[in-house]
C-alpha cells in the first residue's frame, strides 16, 4: 500500500463518517448517542488522511527518495536523499531504527497489509446495497424483546388530552409489570413499523427495534395490533392509537414468549423517524 | 543501533531474565540484524517488486459500487439487505472506538519508550499479569479495540503475557460494560460481580498460561518502527498503520458476524434451553458465533430468560474474550498460529471460570 493509497482510504472513511453524521444516516445503524464519537472519529480520520496525503504527494514528486528511504518524508524532510540518509545514519542514533530496513518489500508491508483494503468494503456495501434500518426481514430472526424491570411503580397516566404517546418498549413494560394495570382502557399512541404475521390476521405486529449499541444487537419490541382498518405492507411506518387488551391469564403464567395484544382505533401511515430505534435505557 | 536496544540485548544475553519479554526482544534483534545484513548490497534488482497499491484501489471499488447500485437484482434481496445492515452497523459501531484506540496506540509509539515500559511493568509475572488485568478497567469500550492496543503495547516492550491479560480483561471489566450489565439485569446485582470476577480470573489465568509457555513469542508487530523521525510523524504513521491493519481484520470479523447472525437465528434457542450442560455449551458457542459487542451483550443475555443465570454468565464471560471477529483480528495482529492456539485455550478457560463463579455466586 502506498502512502497515497493509505491516505485515500483514511479520507474516504472520514468523509463517509462525516456524511453519515451530518445527514443522520448513521441513526439507521447505531444508537443516537454514537453521534459525537462518530463525528470525532471522522475528523481524526480526515486529519490523519490529510497528513498522509501531503506526505504521499511529496513522495511521488521525488521518486528517488520514494524507492529507498520513505521514512525521511515522515519528518517532512523531503530533501533528504538516500546518500544523505546513509551518512547521517552513524551520527543520528534516534533515526537509526527507521533507516535500517529500507527494502521495498518491507516498506510495502510496513505501510499496512493488504487486508487493510477491506476497509473500503463497508463503504462499497453502503453504496451498492444502500441498506436501511432493521425491519420486517429481521423481525422473525431474532427473539422479541423481553422487558426487565425491578421497580413496579409506574407514574399514573392521564388521557384526558387524547391518546398518550409512549415508546413501544415502555408500553410492553407497563403491560407486563404494572400491578395496578395503569394501561386499562387508556388510549395510547405508539409509533413503529408494520410486520405482517399470521398471529394477527386482522392487523399486524407493531414493531420497534430496541438497540443498545448497533443494529446487530437489535431485537424487536412488538405489540400485536388487532382491528387495523387497512392492509399495510411490511415495513410501513405507522402511528397507531390503541388500547391494551389485557391477557386472559397473567403473562407470567403463560408458557412461551410474552405476546402483548391491543385493539387499534386509528392507524395513520407516517415517515420513518430520525431515530428508528428505541434504547433499552429509559 | 540505538543505545536502548544494545542495552536490552546485553541484558538478555546475560540471561538474567528468562522472561518472554527478553526473548521477544532478542528475536526482534535477530530479525533486524538479518535485514541489516542484506542492506549493504549496492544494487537492488528492481525497486518495485510488488504492485503498488495506490489510491486507485479505493476509487475503483467505489465506482463499481456506484455503477451497480439499484441495477443488480440480487442486491435488493431482503436477506442481502439485512446482511448489509448488520455488517455496516457493526463497522460503524466499531469505528469511533477503533479510532480512539489507534490514537492511543500512536501515542504509545511516539511517547512511550521500551525503557519506560520496563520501569512501569512489574518484573515478576505473578505481579505483572494481574496488574495488567486491572489496568483493563481504564479502557472503556468493547473488544475490537483492545487488539491493536495489545499489539502496540508488545511492540513498546510490554511482556506479551501482561499485554494479553490486558487484551482479555479490558473489554469485560471496564465500567461501561459493567454498568450496561447492571442495567440489563436490574434484579441480579450478583451477576455483575460474577461477570467481573469470572472475566478477570479468566484473563489472569490465560495470561499466566502464556507466561509459562517457553520458547514461544508472538509475531512481533513491526517493533522496529517505534522510533520514527519526529513525534508527530511517528504518531501519524503508527496510528494510520494500526487503523488500516486492525480495521481490515475488523471488516473480516464484521462480515463473519453478520453472516452468522443470519445463519444462526437467535430464535432457534427456544428449542435447546433444556439441561444446564447443554445450555452452557449452546450459549458459549453462541457468544463466539454472534460476536456481539461487549457493551451490548448483556441486553442480549437478558433477552434469553429461558436459560439459567449461570449459562448466561458463560455467554457474558466468553463473548468479550473470544469470538469470530476477535479470532480474525488476533490472526491479523499476532499471527495465524497464535490465533489457533490462543482461541481454544481462552474459550475453555473462560467457560470454566464462568461456570465456577456461577456455582459460587449465583
Amino acid at each position: 500500500m502506498t502512502r497515497l493509497g493509505r491516505a485515500a482510504l483514511l479520507l474516504t472513511l472520514g468523509v463517509v463518517g462525516a456524511v453519515l453524521v451530518t445527514f443522520g444516516g448513521f441513526g439507521q445503524f447505531v444508537q443516537q448517542r454514537m453521534r459525537l464519537p462518530l463525528l470525532v472519529a471522522a475528523v481524526v480520520l480526515l486529519l490523519l488522511g490529510l497528513y498522509e496525503a501531503q506526505g504521499g504527494i511529496r513522495t511521488v514528486r521525488s521518486p528517488r527518495d520514494h524507492d529507498h528511504s520513505p521514512h525521511d518524508h515522515k519528518a517532512g524532510n523531503c530533501k533528504a536523499n538516500t546518500n544523505k540518509a546513509n551518512t547521517n545514519k552513524a551520527n543520528n542514533k534516534a533515526k537509526s531504527g527507521t533507516h535500517d530496513h529500507g527494502t521495498h518489500d518491507h516498506r510495502v508491508r510496513s505501510l499496512g497489509p493488504r487486508v487493510g483494503w477491506l476497509l473500503v468494503m463497508p463503504v462499497v456495501v453502503l453504496i451498492s446495497v444502500a441498506p436501511t434500518a432493521l425491519g420486517a426481514a429481521a423481525s422473525g430472526r431474532v427473539a422479541p424483546v423481553r422487558p426487565t424491570r425491578t421497580n413496579t411503580e409506574f407514574a399514573p397516566l392521564d388521557a384526558s388530552a387524547g391518546p398518550i404517546e409512549m415508546r413501544v418498549y415502555d408500553f410492553l413494560e407497563r403491560a407486563t409489570f404494572d400491578p395496578k394495570r395503569s394501561l386499562d382502557d387508556v388510549p395510547v399512541r405508539l409509533e413503529g413499523l408494520v410486520v405482517n404475521d399470521p398471529s394477527a390476521p386482522d392487523g399486524f405486529l407493531l414493531t420497534r427495534f430496541v438497540v443498545s449499541c448497533c443494529a446487530a444487537d437489535g431485537s424487536p419490541a412488538q405489540v400485536t395490533v388487532h382491528g387495523s382498518p387497512q392492509q399495510l405492507a411490511d415495513d410501513t411506518w405507522v402511528e397507531v392509537d390503541l388500547i391494551w387488551r389485557p391477557p386472559a391469564q397473567p403473562y407470567s403464567e403463560t408458557p412461551g414468549p410474552i405476546v402483548v395484544e391491543a385493539d387499534a382505533s386509528r392507524v395513520v401511515v407516517s415517515e420513518m423517524p430520525d431515530d428508528p430505534y428505541e434504547s433499552p435505557y429509559s | 543501533m540505538s543505545a536502548t536496544k544494545a542495552k536490552a540485548r546485553a541484558r538478555s544475553r546475560a540471561g538474567a531474565q528468562r522472561s518472554a519479554k527478553s526473548r521477544a526482544r532478542s528475536n526482534a534483534k535477530a530479525r533486524k540484524t538479518q535485514v541489516q545484513a542484506h542492506r549493504p548490497e549496492p544494487q537492488r534488482p528492481q525497486p518495485k517488486p510488488r504492485r503498488n497499491f495506490g489510491p486507485g484501489l479505493v476509487a475503483v471499488p467505489l465506482l463499481v459500487a456506484l455503477a451497480v447500485r439499484g441495477r443488480v437484482g440480487f442486491l435488493a434481496d431482503p436477506d442481502i439487505r439485512l446482511w448489509a445492515t448488520l455488517f455496516v452497523s457493526v463497522c460503524i459501531q466499531a469505528l469511533p472506538f477503533l479510532v480512539l484506540v489507534v490514537v492511543i496506540s500512536g501515542l504509545i509509539a511516539a511517547f512511550i519508550s521500551p525503557d519506560l515500559v520496563q520501569r512501569l511493568v512489574p518484573r515478576r509475572t505473578a505481579l505483572a499479569v494481574p496488574s495488567a488485568g486491572l489496568a483493563g478497567i481504564a479502557l472503556p469500550g468493547c473488544e475490537c479495540g483492545s487488539v491493536p492496543i495489545a499489539g502496540r503495547l508488545i511492540s513498546a516492550g510490554t511482556p506479551p503475557a501482561a499485554a494479553l491479560t490486558f487484551l482479555l480483561a479490558a473489554p469485560a471489566i471496564n465500567p461501561v460494560v459493567l454498568v450496561s450489565t447492571a442495567v440489563a439485569f436490574p434484579n441480579d446485582g450478583r451477576l455483575v460481580l460474577a461477570r467481573f470476577l469470572a472475566s478477570f480470573a479468566a484473563a489472569v489465568a490465560v495470561g499466566t498460561w502464556w507466561a509459562r509457555r517457553t520458547g514461544q513469542s508472538l509475531r512481533d508487530t513491526e517493533r522496529q518502527h517505534q522510533v520514527s523521525s519526529g513525534r508527530i510523524a511517528s504518531f501519524v504513521d503508527v496510528a494510520s498503520r494500526d487503523f488500516v491493519h486492525a480495521g481490515g481484520y475488523l471488516v473480516v470479523g464484521a462480515a463473519a458476524a453478520a453472516t452468522l447472525q443470519l445463519v444462526v437465528p437467535r430464535s432457534i434457542l427456544d428449542s435447546v434451553a433444556g439441561s444446564e450442560v447443554s445450555s452452557i455449551i449452546v450459549l458459549a458457542l453462541l457468544a463466539v458465533l454472534l460476536s456481539i459487542c461487549s457493551e451490548a451483550d448483556a441486553f442480549v443475555a437478558a433477552g434469553l430468560p429461558q436459560f439459567s443465570l449461570t449459562s448466561r454468565l458463560v455467554f457474558l464471560v466468553v463473548g468479550p474474550v473470544i469470538d469470530v471477529k476477535l479470532v480474525a483480528m488476533h490472526a491479523g495482529v499476532f499471527g495465524r498460529a497464535f490465533a489457533l492456539r490462543f482461541a481454544p485455550v481462552t474459550f475453555g478457560v473462560a467457560v470454566a471460570s464462568a461456570v465456577i463463579m456461577g456455582q459460587v455466586l449465583l
